[in-house]
C-alpha cells in the first residue's frame, strides 16, 4: 500500500513538472496550427467570411506582384542588416578586447541602444532622420553634404531602416563575440607568436575557424530576426515609400489589421514561417559541424 | 525673507485665484448639465474607457472630464495614441472581441466597416430611450446637418448616407482649403491660385523664390504616409473638383479616367517641384507643425489648422496667413472633401447606458462650447457653438481680412464641402491602395497611368465581394 502511494506521488511530480512544458508546447502549436488552417480559409473580419478555399491563398499569392516585392525586400533587408551588424559586431568585440583605457564605460555604453524597444528606436532616428528639421541632414550640410530624404525616398528607405536595426542589433552581435573572444584558447596564439606568423594569418587562419560556432549562432539569430522583422519598419516607414520597405510581415500586417483579410495575411507568415524554418535547420546543421570540428568531436 | 514670503504670499493668492476662476467656468457646464432631465447619478461608480486619436479635439475633452466625473460619480479613464495607431489599436480591440473601449473616437469612413463587421452601437435606441436622455436640453437640430448625416448610415455599399442607423456623434469637422503665407505672397508679388494648374505655377515659383530665404521656406506641405489619409485631404478635394468619384454607382473603381489622370499628373508635379522633402514620410501633424514654424509658402490640407497657425504661442505665422477655397476644376467647379471626427459607442461595452450618458455630456451644446472657446476644439460641429459671440470675436481675426476665415468654413458648410467616398467597409482598404499609387508615380517607380490604373485592378479586386453582396 505504502509502495502504492509513493509510485502514485511521484507520478503527481512529474505531472506537476511536465506541465510547463506541455502548457508551452500547447501555446506554441495551437496558434500556429490554428494560422496554418485558416491560411486555407478567406478569413475576412469585415465580411464575416470563414469558408475554406484549399491553395486558393496561396496561388493567388504566387500570382500577386506585391507578394514577390515584399519577398525580395525581406531578403534584401535581411542581407543588409545582418552583414552590417555582423561585421561592426565583430569589429567592435575586437577594439572591446583589445584592454583600452576606460574599456568598461565603452562596454556599458556600447551595450546602452538593445536597452531600447526597437519602436523607440525608431521613433527617436525618424526624428533624427527628417529631411527638413532632422539633426542629421543638419550635421551633413554643416559637413558641406547634401541632405538625405532618408525614410522619404524609395532610393534611400531599406538604408535607413538597416541602419535603424544595426542601431539597435549591433550591441547584441558585439557581446556575443566579444564573449567567443574571450573565451579563446591561449595556446595556439602563443604557438604561432613563437614560429612569428603574421597577424592577418593568425587572424584568418585561427580567430575566425576558432569562432565560426560562435559566428554562426550571431548568424542564426540575426536571420532568424531580420526575415521576420516588424517593428522597427512599421514604426518608421510603415513599408513605403512605393513599397521600399514592404517586407513580409509589414505585408502581412496591412492585409490583417488594417484591412481585415486574415485568411490571406496567414497564408503570407506561413510562407514567411517555412523560410525562416528552413534556413535555421540549414545554419544550425553547420554549426554542429563547426562545434564538432573546434572541438574535435 | 520677508520680501521671500511676500512674493510666495503673492504667487499664492494668484494661484488661488486662478483656480477660482477656472472651478467657477467648470462649474458652469456642471450647474447647465444639472438642469438636464438626466439621472446623472444612475451608474454612479463605473469605469469608463475611452479611446482617443491624438488631436486637438482629445487635447479640448481631457481637462473637461472631471467635470463629468464630478456630474456622474464615474471614472473616465483614457487611451491616446497617434492617428494610424489609434485605428490599428482600435481594430485589434473590436475584432478580437477585447472590448477595451466603450467609447471611441471614429469618423464615417471607419463606421463604415464597423457597422458591418457589427462593432458599432446604433444611438438611436438610447436617443429614444426617455429614461436615458433629455432630447430638448441636448437639442439634436443645433448639429450642422452635414456632419450629423455623416454618421448615419442604412447600410446600403454605394449609398444610403443620412439614412438608417445612428453610429456616432459629430464632434469637429474639417474642409480643405488653400493656407498660404500671406506676407510672403506680397514680398514675392504672387497670386492666390484660381486653378490647379495656376496652383503649380504659384507654388513651383515660391518653392524657387523660398530657397533664399534664411531659413529656406518650402513651397507647399502635404501629408504623404502609405495610408488612405494621404488621399483623403487635399490630393481628393482636386480630384472631386475635377469631376470625378472613387468608385462608381456598381462598385468598380473610378481613378483612372482621363480626367482623374489629368488631376494626378498635376498633383504629383506639384509635390515634385514644391513639397516637402521626403514627402512620402510626411504625416498630417508635420505638415502642420512645419507650416505653423514657418517653413512653408503654402498647404492645401485642413481648414481647422488655423487655430494653430493664428495662436503665437505655437506658430509663428500668426497673423500672416491667408484662407483660400480650394481651386477650381476644369469647369469652374470647387468642392471639398470633408472629415468628421466624432465619438461613437462600441457593441462590445459592459457599460452602454453609463457610455451614452457620456456621449451625450460630451457633445452637449455647452460642453462643446468650452471645448471650442476654452481648449480650441476647432471647427465646432454645433451652430451654436460656430454662432456664439465670442467664438465670432475670436475667430474674426483669422485670415487677410475680418471674416475670412469664417467665410471659407461656412461656404463649405453651405455648398462646396461634404463626404466624398462612396460608402462601403472597405474605404480605408481603398485609400491605402491609392496612396500606393501616388507613391509610385510621385517616386517613378511607375507613370501616372500605370499606377493608377495598377491601383484600380486591385481595388476591383478588393470590392469583388462586395459587388456580390450588392447584387
Amino acid at each position: 500500500m505504502r509502495m502504492l502511494k509513493q509510485v502514485a506521488k511521484k507520478k503527481n511530480i512529474a505531472f506537476w513538472l511536465f506541465l510547463p512544458a506541455f502548457a508551452l508546447t500547447v501555446g506554441i502549436l495551437v496558434p500556429f496550427g490554428y494560422s496554418v488552417a485558416m491560411s486555407f480559409t478567406n478569413l475576412n473580419l469585415t465580411a464575416g467570411t470563414k469558408a475554406f478555399i484549399g491553395l486558393g491563398n496561396y496561388i493567388k499569392m504566387m500570382k500577386d506582384p506585391e507578394f514577390w516585392n515584399s519577398l525580395k525586400v525581406t531578403i534584401f533587408f535581411t542581407i543588409g542588416a545582418v552583414a552590417f551588424e555582423v561585421l561592426v559586431g565583430f569589429a567592435a568585440a575586437y577594439l572591446l578586447n583589445l584592454g583600452l583605457m576606460g574599456q568598461r564605460i565603452y562596454r556599458t555604453l556600447f551595450l546602452v541602444p538593445v536597452m531600447l524597444p526597437p519602436t523607440v528606436a525608431a521613433i527617436m532616428w525618424k526624428l533624427m532622420m527628417a529631411p527638413i528639421q532632422g539633426v542629421l541632414n543638419y550635421l551633413l550640410q554643416l559637413a558641406g553634404f547634401l541632405g538625405l530624404e532618408w525614410l522619404g525616398s524609395s532610393k534611400t528607405a531599406l538604408m535607413s531602416v538597416i541602419l535603424i536595426d544595426a542601431y539597435v542589433f549591433i550591441p547584441f552581435c558585439g557581446m556575443i563575440f566579444l564573449a567567443g573572444v574571450q573565451n579563446l584558447p591561449k595556446e595556439p596564439y602563443e604557438a604561432a607568436a613563437v614560429d612569428g606568423v603574421s597577424s592577418w594569418f593568425v587572424f584568418r587562419k585561427l580567430t575566425l575557424p576558432l569562432l565560426k560556432p560562435v559566428i554562426l549562432i550571431v548568424l542564426l539569430f540575426r536571420i532568424m530576426d531580420c526575415l521576420k522583422h516588424f517593428d522597427i519598419i512599421y514604426a518608421a516607414t510603415k513599408g513605403g515609400p512605393a513599397s521600399a520597405t514592404m517586407t513580409l510581415t509589414v505585408q502581412a500586417y496591412y492585409h490583417s489589421f488594417r484591412w481585415t483579410d486574415m485568411g490571406y495575411a496567414f497564408a503570407h507568415l506561413v510562407v514567411l514561417w517555412a523560410i525562416v524554418y528552413v534556413l535555421s535547420y540549414f545554419i544550425v546543421e553547420q554549426w554542429k559541424k563547426a562545434v564538432a570540428e573546434v572541438h574535435g568531436r | 525673507m520677508s520680501r521671500f514670503l511676500k512674493v510666495v504670499g503673492v504667487i499664492g493668492i494668484a494661484i488661488f485665484l486662478l483656480s477660482a476662476v477656472v472651478f467657477a467656468q467648470e462649474e458652469d457646464l456642471l450647474s447647465y448639465c444639472q438642469k438636464a432631465k438626466i439621472n446623472w447619478r444612475a451608474y454612479e461608480g463605473t469605469q469608463l474607457t475611452i479611446g482617443l486619436n491624438k488631436h486637438p479635439f482629445t487635447e479640448s475633452l481631457r481637462p473637461l472630464i472631471p467635470v463629468f466625473e464630478e456630474l456622474t460619480g464615474m471614472k473616465v479613464a483614457y487611451v491616446i495614441l497617434p492617428e494610424e495607431e489609434y485605428f490599428e489599436k482600435l481594430l485589434i480591440d473590436l475584432s478580437s472581441g477585447g472590448g477595451i473601449f466603450d467609447v471611441y473616437m471614429t469618423s464615417p469612413m471607419f463606421e463604415w466597416r464597423y457597422q458591418y463587421a457589427g462593432w458599432i452601437e446604433d444611438l438611436n435606441k438610447y436617443w429614444n430611450d426617455p429614461n436615458l436622455t433629455d432630447q430638448e436640453w441636448y437639442d439634436r437640430e443645433d448639429f450642422y446637418d452635414k456632419p450629423l448625416r455623416a454618421n448615419m448610415w442604412d447600410g446600403t455599399i454605394g449609398g444610403g448616407l443620412g439614412q438608417g442607423r445612428w453610429n456616432a456623434i459629430p464632434v469637429m469637422v474639417e474642409f480643405y482649403c488653400q493656407a498660404y503665407r500671406n506676407d510672403l505672397r506680397e514680398k514675392w508679388g504672387l497670386t492666390v491660385a484660381q486653378t490647379y494648374p495656376e496652383l503649380l505655377d504659384v507654388l513651383t515659383k515660391a518653392a524657387e523664390l523660398g530657397k533664399k530665404e534664411r531659413p529656406p521656406v518650402y513651397g507647399v506641405a502635404n501629408r504623404g504616409i502609405k495610408s488612405w489619409s494621404t488621399v483623403h485631404s487635399g490630393y481628393f478635394t482636386a480630384f472631386l473638383s475635377y469631376g470625378q468619384r472613387d468608385l462608381t454607382p456598381d462598385l468598380y473603381a473610378a481613378i483612372n479616367t482621363p480626367e482623374a489622370i489629368e488631376i494626378t499628373k498635376i498633383w504629383i508635379d506639384i509635390l515634385k517641384k514644391a513639397g516637402p522633402p521626403g514627402w512620402p514620410n510626411y504625416t498630417w501633424y508635420d505638415a502642420k507643425q512645419s507650416f505653423a514654424a514657418g517653413r512653408f509658402y503654402e498647404i492645401t490640407d485642413c481648414d481647422f489648422f488655423a487655430a494653430t497657425y493664428e495662436n503665437p504661442n505655437q506658430s509663428v505665422v500668426a497673423g500672416k496667413v491667408g484662407y483660400a477655397l480650394p481651386p477650381k476644376g476644369p469647369d469652374g467647379t470647387i468642392k471639398s472633401n470633408m472629415w468628421t471626427w466624432s465619438l461613437g459607442m462600441s457593441s462590445l461595452s459592459k457599460h452602454k447606458e453609463a457610455a451614452w450618458l457620456f456621449l451625450q455630456w460630451a457633445t452637449a451644446p455647452m460642453t462643446m462650447l468650452d471645448a471650442t472657446l476654452k481648449h480650441d476644439n476647432f471647427n465646432p460641429t454645433r451652430k451654436s457653438v460656430w454662432e456664439n459671440p465670442a467664438v465670432i470675436e475670436k475667430t474674426m481675426k483669422w485670415g487677410t481680412k475680418p471674416g475670412e476665415y469664417r467665410e471659407l468654413v461656412d461656404a463649405m458648410y453651405a455648398q462646396y464641402g461634404d463626404v466624398a467616398w462612396m460608402p462601403n467597409p472597405d474605404v480605408t482598404t481603398v485609400g491605402d491602395i491609392w496612396a500606393e499609387a501616388l507613391h509610385e508615380a510621385y517616386e517613378d517607380k511607375k507613370t501616372v497611368e500605370e499606377a493608377l490604373n495598377d491601383a484600380a485592378a486591385k481595388i476591383n479586386e478588393f470590392m469583388a465581394k462586395w459587388r456580390e453582396k450588392k447584387e
